[in-house]
């Protein structure tokens, strides 16, 4: 086990943090599994080095990447735009930004001020401000429905939100966690361009994800599937999903990019709005009962092999 | 294609009433998209929840029903619509409302409504209080363009971080807001247009002032026989408060129940109405 920070008492409080942690759910062999990740940290140069071992073509990488490309990227905490400003920033082809801030995470005129903060920089943003429900799948699928109602295609969705996940860890356990999502689909301009041309190179790529949230249940299915079964079973169902959960996979932590075309079709077809509207409403931690956010965030993966494409962690 | 969006604002305390149920129901023959704006965190009503028409909203509940409606417009693009409709839970419908979108989808006005009224409300700023009655408001696409501006310019968004006596601010939204909107509406030039017009309306011309009254309060029965589809809900639980309106101004409401059912639309059902 190696610790992040190097100063004496703060390598206490975080042994402290993680020794409380781990005793408070010490019969629950996931938290054992979880907390291994966060100690897979890795440089941007891994990262790199990742992406680009995984492209057949390298000629491909020198050409100009046409994708159409949608950044869908939920605010909640808005302290972290110029984080996340920062990260977008490596994305060097042009793409559309689509925000969503949420009501009650701050004065709705706070809200606003965001909003127009936004605009300065990307002008041409869709920014809304919606309701707190379903977290950051909730934020995400309202973006979506967007692009839906106004039938906009595009080739790759960015899904990426301001994880904190202050309830569940400590405040440095989730930051270095969302810079690790971060690092791993926006690190540098480098990494971006090899993951698009990835895209490019292999048609039946559907997902990718960091190689360090990238969680199957083939490997720990207790662990992958948690208490959601019934919920991604439900779900499976109103999606027309081939429910066989011992090939789930998904992205904990939630960020990633998917292909946009798959994700839309199977979307449109069964109506967003079903599916928002019975998220759970504000902030939860429900490491141990089902909930529809946690179970929807899961599926993403199942969605995309269903479709007979590939998901790729770097 | 047409684009319509219908926002319907609802406060509930602890379920969805009923007659909310039946109201949304309705709006969603005549609508392709409602945004259901609540203050309710839980789903207590599969009817609406499940309605592949209806996104639900829940939102903090501050500014009243406006600020429920301005809320939802950063929800939404409001250009992307030719037509959007604003109406809130205060009153209970018990008749279809083809009659009305039937005229106003004739009508050339660039906003209107149900009802209008010219009565007036304390720290109203502008000098002329006719106003379409915010119940039930209709923005044709020349007002949608004009909705944003309207709220910068009474810098509606200033009551978010203000505390503000409840009274007063229900004082000033009516003021700012529900004459506040007509009235800077038609200053750019646009028409307003009502379904039933205060100054049309035969009883109410008999009215030593028309514009003083509240049609749907003063006129209720009136009102329902010649086809308003609505009753105020405060008239049936009967709940005026009498620091606004003294007891002594009010109509007789006790026969409302035998009017109601009279005149509604004979395939809807009283009980589920009008059943809490």
């Amino acid at each position: 086990m190696t610790f992040y920070v190097q100063t004496p008492l703060t390598v206490m409080i975080s042994a402290l943090n993680k020794i409380s942690f781990f005793f408070r759910n010490k019969f629950n062999k996931n938290t054992e599994y979880w907390y291994s990740n966060f100690d897979n940290v890795r440089s941007k140069r891994e990262i790199r080095k990742s992406v680009f071992s995984k492209i057949l073509n390298k000629r491909l990488i020198k050409e100009n990447i046409e994708l159409k490309i949608a950044v869908l990227c939920h605010l909640y905490y808005f302290d972290l735009w110029p984080e996340f400003k920062k990260y977008l920033r490596n994305i060097k082809v042009p793409f559309d930004l689509y925000v969503n801030l949420v009501e009650g995470s701050a004065s709705f005129q706070t809200l606003i001020k965001v909003r127009q903060q936004i605009m300065l920089l990307y002008p041409n943003a869709t920014i809304i401000i919606s309701d707190n429900r379903g977290l950051d799948i909730g934020g995400t699928l309202s973006l979506i429905s967007i692009i839906a109602d106004k039938n906009i295609e595009y080739d790759l969705f960015l899904k990426i939100h301001t994880k904190k996940s202050f309830e569940s860890t400590t405040k440095k356990v989730g930051n270095k966690w969302r810079r690790e999502l971060l690092n791993s689909l926006l690190g540098s301009p480098r990494i971006v361009k090899g993951i698009l041309t990835l895209f490019k190179e292999n048609p039946r790529l559907g997902m990718l994800g960091s190689k360090t949230w990238h969680i199957k249940a083939a490997d720990n299915y207790y662990f992958a599937v948690s208490s959601n079964e019934s919920g991604i079973k439900s779900l499976c169902s109103q999606l027309n999903i081939n429910e066989n959960i011992e090939l789930l996979e998904f992205f904990g932590g939630t960020m990633f990019w998917i292909d946009a075309k798959t994700l839309l079709n199977k979307l449109k077809g069964s109506n967003i709005n079903l599916i928002i509207n019975n998220l759970e409403v504000g902030y939860f931690n429900a490491d141990h009962e089902s909930t529809l956010t946690h179970s929807l965030e899961r599926i993403f993966g199942l969605l995309i092999l269903n479709a007979k494409k590939e998901i790729v962690s770097i | 294609m047409r684009k319509d969006l219908c926002i319907f604002v609802n406060f509930s305390k602890t379920k969805i009433d009923n007659y909310v149920k039946v109201f949304v129901d309705e709006l969603c023959r005549h609508f392709e998209k409602l945004l259901f704006v609540t203050n309710l965190e839980i789903n207590t009503e599969a009817s609406i929840y499940n309605n592949p028409k209806i996104r639900v909203l829940c939102f903090k509940n501050e500014g009243y029903d406006f600020g429920m409606f301005y809320k939802s417009l950063f929800f939404i693009n409001p250009g992307d619509y030719d037509r959007i409709v604003f109406i809130n839970d205060s009153n209970m419908l018990f008749n279809k409302l083809d009659a009305v979108f039937s005229w106003g989808n004739k009508c050339k006005a660039d906003f209107w409504g149900i009802t209008d009224s010219g009565q007036g409300s304390p720290g109203s700023f502008t000098e002329s209080t006719y106003h379409i009655q915010s119940h039930f408001l209709v923005f044709e696409r020349k007002a949608i363009g004009y909705l944003h501006a309207f709220f910068s310019q009474i810098g509606f968004q200033n009551i978010f971080d203000t505390k503000m006596d409840s009274n007063d601010l229900r004082l000033k939204i009516i003021a700012d807001c529900e004459i506040g909107i007509t009235q800077f509406l038609l200053s750019h030039n646009l028409t307003a247009d009502a379904f039933f017009r205060y100054k049309d309306f035969e009883p109410a011309k008999s009215h030593p002032d028309p514009s003083l009254i509240n049609m749907h309060i003063i006129f209720w029965k009136e009102l329902i026989q010649q086809g308003y589809p609505f009753i105020k809900k405060k008239i049936v639980l009967n709940d005026f408060d009498p620091k606004y309106v003294p007891i002594e101004c009010l109509p007789d409401f006790s026969d409302w129940e035998e009017t109601v059912r009279f005149n509604m639309f004979k395939e809807m059902d009283f009980n589920q109405i009008f059943s809490k």
